[in-house]
């Protein structure tokens, strides 16, 4: 499971598919949408699984 | 036709502009003619003389010009729609007693993090580790990190500061950092214009930010460039602060993966003897390196206004060039944070109109090294 794009906003790469909706417009420029993430984040660390932080 | 929903700030920047809307904090790059094509829909009375409007003023069809409409109405909504929280909502608990309780130093600033588990130390101790200070009574400040109700929970001096589901770890990780750095630098998150996906060295006078998607050796080079003398302010998390729009000093250690242990092992005398962790699903083996300076002894902040995209490729030959703008922001905005605030938005804008975007593609260390000592001299 690709963590980031469940958690953070989405990805680079889905960006520019989702440009596809704005067909037009990117075929005659540039035409970027870039949300920065909704709050700090530190690189991610692979998900150890389950529940493992109780123990 | 709708002004409300018209960007709050717009700056030209290279051949582009960006665009600010202030409801869901997005950043918009569109080349000079869309930028046209939307000032133009704002101001028309109705969408169908926005129509008759740029059909005529840019000889288009109907077709086309309907499409512009429609895409445009599309844009503007989605740019305008509130963003969703991403975060769990705060609840408060009782603060269970640590289990592990680590004292860290930088410099005059002590800080204690009690652990509730040795998985959650696990997580955040390797980056710190190599601050770690005896016992210390007089620690300023006091965070609990913990598990409990299926929920991660981070207190800092007994106050709630988040919660969040396991796979949010990286959130309550990125909260921690810049609660730190507050600590560090004595103020609050609001001080802070944004914490930048970036590594970053210096050479004792400027700042050069490195971003690149995982994979593109980020973490890797700047242990290169700090064994060749180059002073590393920030690993992976560099906070700049918007009173200066500098960025400051991070003192965490960089995770060095262990493909990258023969090129790094040479370079450092104690790598060898740093403890490896293992991690526990993808079985990810990791050392922690230090940064060479301690974070006491170094000059906390510096300008930046170089960033530079790098690329490995080991079928290329080292390349340094300049970059349109809009490569380099497409990296670094989503995989950063920003400030929300109007104030902090135009503070970025305009620190992007000071800054030289360069792609660096290498496949060679020394020359990446090379590079970029002609790009501190430039």
């Amino acid at each position: 499971m690709n963590k980031k794009s469940q958690d953070h906003n989405i990805t680079r790469n889905e960006a520019i598919k989702k440009m596809g909706k704005y067909a037009a417009l990117t075929a005659v420029g540039t035409f970027l949408i870039l949300t920065p993430a909704k709050a700090q984040t530190q690189s991610e660390i692979p998900d150890p699984g389950g529940d493992p932080f109780g123990g | 036709m709708k002004v409300k929903l018209a960007p709050k700030h717009s700056q030209k920047i290279g051949d582009n502009v960006v665009l600010w809307f202030e409801i869901s904090n997005s950043y918009i790059v569109i080349s000079y003619f869309i930028f046209q094509l939307l000032n133009t829909y704002l101001e028309s009375d109705n969408e169908k003389a926005f129509i008759e409007l740029v059909k005529k003023k840019h000889n288009l069809t109907l077709k086309v010009a309907s499409n512009y409409k429609k895409e445009i109405t599309e844009f503007l909504n989605e740019v305008n729609a509130l963003q969703a929280s991403e975060l769990e909502g705060y609840s408060c608990i009782k603060i269970p007693d640590a289990i592990i309780s680590k004292y860290y130093g930088f410099g005059d600033s002590k800080v204690v993090i009690n652990y509730g588990s040795n998985v959650i130390l696990q997580l955040i101790d390797p980056y710190l580790h190599h601050c770690t200070v005896e016992n210390s009574a007089n620690a300023e400040t006091v965070f609990d990190i913990f598990y409990e109700n299926e929920r991660l929970h981070l207190y800092k001096n007994k106050l709630l500061v988040g919660t969040y589901i396991t796979n949010q770890f990286h959130f309550l990780h990125g909260k921690f950092a810049m609660e730190l750095v507050t600590s560090l630098y004595d103020n609050t998150e609001s001080d802070w214009l944004a914490t930048f996906h970036a590594s970053t060295i210096c050479n004792y006078k400027e700042a050069i930010m490195i971003i690149g998607e995982s994979g593109n050796g980020k973490s890797t080079l700047s242990a290169i460039l700090m064994a060749h003398g180059f002073d590393l302010l920030a690993d992976d998390f560099t906070p700049m602060l918007a009173e200066n729009q500098n960025l400051y000093r991070f003192p965490a250690a960089i995770s060095i993966k262990k493909g990258a242990f023969p090129i790094i092992e040479p370079l450092f005398e104690n790598f060898a003897r740093l403890e490896s962790h293992i991690n526990n699903s993808k079985q990810v083996v990791v050392k922690y390196l230090p940064p060479s300076n301690e974070f006491h002894q170094s000059n906390p902040h510096f300008e930046c206004r170089k960033i530079v995209l790098v690329k490995y490729d080991q079928n290329s030959i080292a390349e340094l060039k300049e970059c349109p703008p809009e490569l380099v922001l497409q990296t670094l905005i989503p995989d950063s944070w920003v400030s929300p605030k109007e104030e902090h938005a135009v503070k970025f804008l305009t620190w992007l109109t000071t800054l030289k975007f360069y792609q660096l593609t290498y496949s060679d260390n020394d020359m990446a090294i090379t590079k970029f000592k002609e790009l501190f001299e430039d």
